[in-house]
């Protein structure tokens, strides 16, 4: 079991991590270019550890106000990006990360500026967080099964032709906003009473890549893609410990060779690679006439 | 329900005129064919109606309700469907899906039922799936039910994307060429399927270019050339009209 413990603090980013990808994921499921995960991130860490830490409020409840106060962000950001699409959503929201960042460093009062908030106490555990890891992928299919994956799909692939079937675009989207930032929002809550620390630069352009990279390597066909990218992210400089200085450099490079060669991520690449050996196997003909028993 | 009606719709684009002043009816439960050379308008009076260009000016109005201008989705819930010109599908999605999203004008659900996965949410999953495969029956398509739309021949996607306008459970259905590239045996099985839809009660706008094929069809036929309205009648009156003939042969 001490092998176990050894990986414990590995364990822990991956959970987190994932849930952040989880994040980024949603919001792709329904053709919503937002990367605003990082920044909804930071308001649920900040939110959680400020009731946590200077109002004493119970663990549960910090959680909660984490969650609840990323959500009514992300529906008040959905209300002027209804009407933007594509890369122009995605440029709206790397801003809405940036400004996060920055008012954490303005609001010093509040969050305690460039050195942000310390000694906040660890209150989740892996326990706590593989339970929130696998509420969120259970929430993350329900909703690719039902009806909301259905409008999340047909949105994503052709939004006009769900214009014409009468699903309304910016419903879906304000939908997919409060989901992704709900999910992102509870990863930062965790995230605070996990590491002891936050401070407001964690959550910038990094945490915007890693989230969506790990989405792109891992692929966004399943929830299970964003959690394989998480892990192979986080567990890479730990495998080549000697290249583990230039841990985004190895990052990089990972990610074009993914691109390049398995342009669906490796979870949905390997499915589709064996469904269609599947398929070659049933229809291909025999080559000897088969023998009856 | 009285049906569509076009009154006085134009539509210019940066100064070219590409449809003036036209009025035209679409009533229930008849085929009312649009035909005209390449460049007259019809597409883009299809798109007038189904408000994915607003019209420069005139009234478009289905029943009492004025619909100009309308969102697509508002046109949609107005029970107007459509299909594309360029078939449109949802290409990673399996023929049965694509026709089950169609149903989503009558998803009864509530959005916080189906995040939490209650029975209901799968209650109407499996009615809806039900409803496709009897869909998929009547448009001789239930050994395609699991195939990717992307993996069909193009005469089968231009039934799926039909099946899935008329999962809408529309009043009318605005059918841009469905039977282009498709042989004489096909189309024929196309027209036998929009029959028992006009049967049902449901109003047809066709826009082709295989003239015989809405001759067939259609009660009342429209004629577009540049823009303009040049004919409107059955077929016979339109065979025999002398600016139609002009159109599609060019000036005697």
């Amino acid at each position: 079991m001490d092998w176990l413990f050894a990986y414990q603090p590995d364990l822990d980013a991956i959970c987190i991590g994932s849930l952040y990808a989880l994040s980024q994921f949603i919001a792709l499921r329904a053709g919503l270019f937002s990367l605003g995960s990082a920044g909804f991130g930071s308001i649920g860490a900040y939110a959680a550890a400020i009731v946590g830490m200077r109002h004493g409020a119970p663990l549960p409840f910090a959680l909660l106000l984490a969650v609840a106060v990323a959500v009514v962000s992300g529906l008040l950001l959905s209300v002027p990006l209804a009407r933007l699409r594509g890369h122009f959503q995605a440029v709206a929201t790397v801003a809405f990360v940036e400004i996060v960042v920055s008012l954490a460093l303005y609001f010093d009062d509040l969050t305690g500026g460039p050195s942000g908030i310390n000694g906040i106490p660890k209150l989740v555990g892996t326990g706590e967080l593989l339970l929130a890891l696998t509420g969120m992928m259970a929430l993350c299919t329900i909703t690719e099964r039902t009806g909301i994956g259905r409008a999340f799909g047909a949105i994503r692939q052709d939004d006009l032709v769900a214009r014409s079937l009468g699903i309304s675009v910016v419903r879906y989207h304000r939908l997919a906003f409060a989901l992704s930032a709900g999910i992102a929002g509870l990863a930062g809550g965790l995230a605070a009473f996990n590491t002891y620390t936050i401070e407001p630069e964690q959550f910038g352009f990094g945490l915007l890549t890693a989230s969506l990279g790990a989405v792109i390597l891992g692929g966004r066909g399943s929830v299970i893609g964003p959690v394989v990218g998480t892990a192979i992210f986080v567990l890479l400089p730990e495998v080549a410990r000697p290249l583990s200085e230039n841990r985004f450099l190895l990052q990089g490079a990972m990610l074009i060779v993914v691109i390049t060669f398995l342009p669906r991520g490796i979870v949905d690449s390997l499915r589709d690679r064996r469904a269609l050996a599947r398929e070659r196997r049933d229809s291909s003909p025999p080559l000897v006439a088969a023998r009856s028993p | 329900m009285t049906g569509i009606a076009l009154d006085g719709v134009s539509k210019s684009f940066g100064g070219v005129a590409a449809v003036s002043e036209l009025s035209l009816t679409i009533p229930p439960a008849h085929m009312t064919g649009l035909i005209g050379p390449n460049g007259a308008g019809k597409t883009t009076v299809l798109n007038l109606i189904t408000g994915i260009v607003p019209p420069t000016a005139g009234q478009i109005a289905v029943g009492e309700q004025d619909i100009t201008a309308a969102a697509p989705e508002t046109v949609a819930r107005a029970g107007i469907a459509r299909t594309f010109q360029n078939i449109r599908l949802l290409r990673e999605a399996s023929v049965l899906e694509n026709v089950m999203v169609g149903f989503h004008r009558h998803e009864e659900t509530s959005l916080a039922a189906n995040l939490l996965g209650l029975p209901s949410a799968w209650r109407e999953r499996a009615r809806f799936k039900e409803r496709a495969r009897t869909m998929l029956d009547r448009f001789g398509m239930s050994r395609f039910a699991t195939a990717r739309a992307d993996s069909l021949s193009y005469g089968h996607q231009r039934r799926v994307e039909m099946m899935r306008a008329v999962a809408t459970e529309p009043s009318f259905i605005l059918l841009d060429e469905p039977v282009a590239g498709m042989n004489q045996i096909e189309a024929e099985e196309i027209g036998a399927i929009l029959k028992t839809l006009v049967s049902d009660g449901i109003g047809i706008l066709l826009i082709e270019h295989n003239v015989s094929f809405v001759m067939d069809l259609c009660s009342t036929i429209y004629v577009m050339n540049t823009g303009r309205l040049i004919a409107a009648g059955n077929a016979a009156t339109i065979q025999r009209d002398a600016a139609v003939i002009e159109a599609y042969l060019g000036a005697a």
